[in-house]
């Protein structure tokens, strides 16, 4: 009878979700353990080509655009680098360091350009290995969103969604983003302009542009919330100076400005408008983007929290008007964590908008956007059909992601409007 | 906060486990083979028919894969794959060029053969509708060591193609990429070994430090310690 009624006890007061207090330790250990199972069985084909543009640092290559144009025909892989100088250096150095764990067969995997590279018999080693800088840089992030609190339940909230949201763990383990990169500087920096460290702050953020150009869209808004002209001045020149001194080796580089500067984000934020005519174009992107920069200039005076929101709602607003990778929805779930840690009514705006963000570019016709992220587990499975083309057989799939992305530009424009008009932070 | 994580906890079981078991359920073909190169193309039109024996080395062959060039998309009549054994037609399978996009790699599914083990068959490609305006294009690759007759004319290599065969039962896929999984984690010791020691050691962690096992270990033990030595009759 007392061993029933000891049994009985333990179910009645033993809980699987009940937590007594907060334990960052376990949790933490949870969030490594979710990530290393992702890690080995998630190939997305990029990690592979910018890996093998990367290898060339340690053959003594420096200028890896002008490197891979000329020798475009003997190489196996034909890609362009598409990334700012940093990427190449970090991802190239980080090769060299790694290499011993790497093995002897990784230069010729990298090399593999054909189908059947997903299946060596090393490939869940590469792939745990080469995101490991992801994990390190994904648990700091976490720590440094911490930061932004002095509040314990907010700490809490924004320690707990970034590390338990779906999007940050699909875009980064399973689609191997690189991005991780920027967005950890750009983070560092917000940090340090939170702590009015104005020098270090644009620091970063120049280094951050030195891996993807994005966060030099982020220096009009910031500039707003830097007092004194002195110090936006400040800013600025050494934001554009860290970023021209990154840059500035390759600059003169044809190669190196036809594939980042006149490339990807670049064109898609130039290139949709409407002509009016006379060789000029209303640019759709550029125009939502100054309507949201004038109306915080014009608006109620700003304090704390709101570059948050207006860093969120530049990345919303331009999320919306061009065509995205989904790789690039990473930059923003930082700020969205922030807010929603901030203020919990945001939290089913944070769900929705990006849930409709994947599904976007799920319907896109590429093989790597479903069950291509699982072909090195098994090649059967690129036998599967994508989205797309189960798609076709019921409905024109354009039209159904041009619906989705006008929902969602729906949607955004409505959260914009929510945080501007402040739904107070 | 407490159900997100318990949420993400189960999408990344999902996503590690469930996803692609339930995914290999789908697939109902598997290729015999990678496709080798597309070295050069050959003609199939009118007359032109091209041919060649490929050897199946599983029982239910079902499909053969091929690219097929359709230049400016000007073909939109019929193209047949007929197999053959010993001279015997045993299957027909029909496309459209009107559904073929230039260069796309199509499949010509007939039947399942059952018994197709080790046997050699024949199989003739032809677009007897087609002429010279709107022919299609079968590529030819120079990795394989056979001969193609293309019409009345043998070419040295092989038709660039991926023989299928069908699954024998649902499972049997996911069987199929379990074990290619296993080996190759077999060929891979050391990684593997401390892989799982990683993963498991985690796993102990968290075992060890939930409410569960706290609980047991602080308050179960003495009750059913004591329930038992009430149980024990020490001579009395």
């Amino acid at each position: 009878m007392n061993s029933l009624l000891a049994l009985k006890s333990v179910i009645s007061s033993t809980s699987l979700t009940r937590m007594n207090h907060f334990n960052y330790k376990k949790l933490v250990v949870l969030a490594v353990l979710l990530r290393l199972l992702m890690m080995p069985f998630y190939f997305h084909p990029d990690i592979k080509t910018y890996h093998f543009q990367s290898s060339f640092l340690k053959k003594g290559v420096f200028n890896i655009y002008s490197y891979l144009v000329d020798n475009k025909q003997k190489l196996p892989l034909k890609e362009e680098f598409v990334y700012f100088p940093l990427t190449y250096f970090s991802l190239g150095s980080y090769q060299i360091v790694a290499s011993p764990l790497l093995g002897s067969n990784f230069t010729h995997w990298l090399s593999d350009a054909s189908a059947s590279n997903s299946q060596s018999p090393n490939i869940f080693r590469y792939l745990l290995i080469l995101k490991l800088p992801y994990l390190i840089l994904d648990l700091y992030i976490a720590y440094l969103l911490m930061k932004f609190f002095s509040n314990e339940d907010q700490k809490k909230r924004a320690f707990i969604l970034w590390l338990f949201n779906p999007f940050s763990i699909v875009l980064i383990y399973a689609f191997s983003n690189v991005d991780i990169f920027p967005v950890t500087l750009g983070v560092v920096s917000l940090l340090f302009l939170k702590q009015k460290r104005l020098v270090l702050s644009a620091l970063l953020l120049g280094l951050a542009a030195g891996f993807k150009a994005y966060p030099l869209l982020f220096l009009p808004f910031i500039l707003l919330f830097v007092e004194k002209a002195k110090g936006k001045l400040l800013y600025t020149l050494v934001c554009l100076g860290t970023f021209v001194v990154i840059i500035a080796p390759f600059i003169s580089v044809a190669a190196f400005r036809g594939s980042t500067l006149i490339s990807g984000l670049t064109t898609r934020i130039v290139y949709p408008g409407l002509s009016i005519g006379y060789g000029e174009t209303l640019m759709f992107s550029v125009i939502v983007l100054a309507v949201l920069f004038f109306s915080i200039v014009f608006g109620k005076q700003n304090k704390g929290y709101e570059i948050i929101t207006s860093l969120l709602c530049l990345l919303l607003i331009l999320f919306s008007s061009i065509h995205f990778h989904i790789q690039w929805l990473l930059w923003a779930l930082p700020f969205w964590v922030l807010a929603v840690a901030l203020n919990n009514k945001f939290f089913w705006s944070f769900i929705i908008v990006n849930s409709l963000s994947f599904l976007v570019p799920f319907l896109y016709d590429d093989k790597s956007m479903s069950f291509g992220l699982i072909s090195g587990i098994s090649s059967l499975y690129n036998l599967l059909p994508i989205p797309f083309a189960i798609a076709q057989k019921i409905y024109d799939p354009f039209i159904t992601q041009s619906t989705l992305h006008s929902v969602l530009v729906g949607l955004s424009l409505v959260v914009v409007w929510q945080m501007l008009n402040k739904e107070k932070i | 906060m407490r159900y997100l994580i318990l949420l993400i906890t189960i999408l990344v079981v999902v996503a590690v486990f469930i996803i692609p078991f339930a995914s290999s359920l789908l697939i109902r073909y598997i290729p015999e083979n990678s496709q080798p190169s597309l070295d050069q193309t050959v003609k199939v039109y009118g007359k032109q028919t091209v041919s060649q024996s490929i050897k199946v080395g599983h029982n239910g062959f079902s499909q053969i894969g091929l690219s097929i060039k359709n230049p400016n998309l000007a073909n939109k009549k019929d193209i047949t794959l007929t197999v053959t054994e010993n001279g015997t037609v045993i299957h027909h399978a029909t496309l459209n060029g009107a559904h073929i996009p230039d260069g796309k790699f199509m499949k010509f599914t007939f039947d399942p053969i059952f018994g197709s083990n080790n046997k050699t068959f024949q199989i003739t490609i032809a677009a007897h509708d087609a002429n010279i305006n709107d022919t299609l294009e079968i590529f030819v690759t120079k990795e394989i060591e056979s001969e193609v007759l293309v019409g009345d004319d043998k070419i040295p290599g092989s038709l660039s193609l991926v023989s299928y065969y069908k699954s024998p039962t649902f499972l049997y896929p996911f069987s199929q990429i379990i074990h290619n999984v296993l080996v190759r984690f077999g060929l891979d010791l050391p990684f593997t070994v401390s892989y799982l020691v990683v993963v498991l050691g985690c796993l102990l962690y968290l075992v060890l430090q939930s409410s569960a096992a706290s609980f047991l270990k602080d308050k179960c033990k003495p009750i059913l310690f004591k329930s038992i030595l009430g149980r024990i009759n020490f001579g009395k």
